[in-house]
C-alpha cells in the first residue's frame, strides 16, 4: 500500500514538473505577446500624437495588463526622478523584473526614448518591436510544440519510475 | 531655486560638477552655459565666454539636457523647436543647432545636435532704480525697451513689471515662452508684483487680444516684438488707451526690426530704453520721444 501511495505521489510529481515546464513556455508567450503590443501602441503614440513620454506612460499603465502594464507602471513612477536620473538609467531599472531575454530586447530603446524625434524614437520601436514579435512567434511554436510533450513526457518518466520502485 | 540652478539643472553629472565649481562672483554674472559638441563647455560671464574645463562634450550630453528640458519628450517640442528654442522648467532657455528637420510649417525636429546654448534667467530686483523717476515721470507711459540679444531686455522689463504692478497698475504680461514670468505651473516662479496676469504658451500676437478682452489691463507687456501681427496687436491695445511695454532687439547707433520702426513711427512709444552691456555692467538710458 505504501509502495503504491509512493508510485503515486512520484508520477503526480511528475505530471505536475511537466504542466509548470509547459506553464512557463506559455508565460513567456503571452508576455512576449503583451510586451509587442506596448512597443506597437508606443510607436502609434509618438508617430501620430507626438504624445509626451510621462503622459504616454500613463495612458499605457491603466491599459495594459500582466508584465507590459507593469512595465509602463515602473516607467511612470520613475520619470518623476527625471533630471536627477537620466531616461535610459530609469528605463535599465524598470526592466530589471523581466527576464533577462526580454531584457536584452527592451535595453537599447533606453538610449532613444525622449531625447531624440518622433520619427528616430518610431524606428527605433520598430525594431525593436520586430524582434519581439520573431521571440513571440518562436515562443508561441515552442509553447504548441514542447508544451505538450514536455506533460507527457514527464508523466511517462514519472509513471516508469513509479513501476520500477513498485 | 535660482536662474543658475534652473540651468545647472539640466546639465548631466559630469558637466553639472564642472560649472558647479564656478564661484558665486562668476555664478551672478552667468548669462549662458553652451555646450558644443566635440569641445569644452563654456560659460558666458560679462560677455565673454570661458572653458569650465570639461574636456570634449559628447553628443549623449547634450541629448540628455533635452531629454530634461522636454520632460523625456524632445519629439513633442516641435512647436517650441519652430522659434529655435526650447523652454525649460524656471524659465531657463535652450537655444538648440543642429541639422534641422524642415517640414511644412518650420523646424520640426533637430537631428544630429552639434550645440546647445543653455540662458540663466535672472531677476534682479532694484535694476531700474536708477531710471525709475524718467520712466514714470508724469506717470508710465509707453515705453519700449532695446538691446542686443542676451543684452538684459527680459530681466528689465520683468522689473519694470514688478514695480509698475507694486505701484498699483494692473499689468497682463504675454508670456509666450514662459520667460517673464515662468509661469507654466500657474504661479509665477519670478516675482512679477501682486497686479500682474500672465498669459504663458501663447503668441504674442494672439495673447496681447486674449489678455486685452479678458483682463482688462492698465498695462500691457510682451517681451521680443519682431512680428507685423504682434506689433499690429500692440497697436490696437495702445489705440485702446493700455499703456504698452514691449522689448525689441537692436543697438544703439543701429536699426531696429520693420514693425518696431512702424510702431515707434505710430507714436504707441513715449520713451524708448537703451541698454548697454559693458563687460557684464548693464547700463540704462532712457529717452523721450
Amino acid at each position: 500500500m505504501t509502495r503504491l501511495l509512493g508510485a503515486l505521489l512520484v508520477t503526480a510529481a511528475g505530471l505536475l514538473a511537466g504542466l509548470l515546464a509547459a506553464g512557463g513556455l506559455r508565460e513567456r508567450a503571452e508576455r512576449l505577446a503583451e510586451l509587442g503590443r506596448m512597443l506597437e501602441l508606443m510607436e502609434f503614440e509618438l508617430s501620430r500624437f507626438s504624445t509626451p513620454l510621462p503622459t504616454l506612460f500613463e495612458r499605457l499603465a491603466g491599459q495594459l495588463a500582466g508584465d507590459a502594464g507593469a512595465l509602463c507602471r515602473r516607467m511612470r513612477d520613475g520619470l518623476q526622478e527625471l533630471g536627477s536620473r537620466t531616461l535610459a538609467d530609469i528605463w535599465a531599472a524598470a526592466l530589471e523584473a523581466l527576464p533577462p531575454a526580454e531584457r536584452r530586447m527592451l535595453l537599447p530603446l533606453g538610449q532613444v526614448l525622449g531625447r531624440y524625434g518622433a520619427e528616430e524614437q518610431r524606428m527605433a520601436l520598430a525594431v525593436c518591436r520586430e524582434s519581439v514579435a520573431r521571440a513571440a512567434a518562436e515562443a508561441r511554436t515552442a509553447q504548441r510544440e514542447k508544451g505538450r510533450m514536455l506533460v507527457g513526457v514527464s508523466a511517462a518518466g514519472a509513471a516508469a519510475l513509479a513501476v520500477l520502485l513498485i | 531655486m535660482d536662474g543658475f540652478a534652473s540651468a545647472l539643472a539640466l546639465l548631466p553629472a559630469r558637466l553639472r560638477r564642472a560649472a558647479e565649481a564656478l564661484g558665486p562672483d562668476s555664478r551672478a554674472i552667468c548669462e549662458e552655459l553652451r555646450l558644443r559638441r566635440g569641445r569644452e563647455a563654456t560659460a558666458q560671464l560679462g560677455g565673454c565666454e570661458f572653458g569650465l574645463g570639461t574636456g570634449p562634450v559628447t553628443e549623449g550630453e547634450l541629448r540628455t539636457v533635452l531629454e530634461t528640458a522636454t520632460g523625456a519628450s524632445f519629439h513633442a517640442s516641435a512647436q517650441q523647436l519652430r522659434r529655435g528654442f526650447l523652454s525649460a522648467p524656471g524659465g531657463v532657455r535652450v537655444g538648440v543647432c543642429g541639422t534641422a528637420v524642415w517640414g511644412e510649417n518650420g523646424m520640426e525636429s533637430v537631428r544630429e545636435v552639434s550645440s546647445l546654448a543653455i540662458r540663466v534667467p535672472r531677476a534682479v530686483p532694484g535694476c531700474a532704480d536708477g531710471i525709475w523717476a524718467e520712466l514714470t515721470a508724469g506717470g508710465f507711459a509707453s515705453a519700449l525697451l532695446v538691446a542686443p540679444p542676451g543684452g538684459g531686455k527680459t530681466t528689465l522689463l520683468r522689473e519694470i513689471v514688478r514695480r509698475l504692478s507694486r505701484e498699483g497698475y494692473r499689468v497682463a504680461v504675454a508670456d509666450e515662452r514662459g520667460e517673464i514670468a515662468d509661469a507654466w505651473t500657474g504661479e509665477p516662479a519670478f516675482d512679477v508684483g501682486p497686479c500682474t496676469d500672465v498669459l504663458t504658451g501663447a503668441p504674442k500676437a494672439q495673447a496681447v487680444g486674449l489678455l486685452l478682452r479678458a483682463m482688462n489691463p492698465q498695462v500691457i507687456a510682451a517681451d521680443e516684438i519682431g512680428g507685423e501681427e504682434e506689433a499690429a496687436a500692440l497697436l490696437a491695445a495702445a489705440s485702446g488707451g493700455v499703456r504698452v511695454l514691449a522689448a525689441a532687439h537692436g543697438e544703439r547707433g543701429g536699426s531696429l526690426n520693420g514693425p518696431c520702426r512702424e510702431l515707434l513711427r505710430t507714436g504707441v512709444f513715449r520713451r524708448r530704453v537703451w541698454i548697454e552691456n559693458r563687460q557684464g555692467i548693464r547700463r540704462y538710458a532712457v529717452e523721450e520721444l
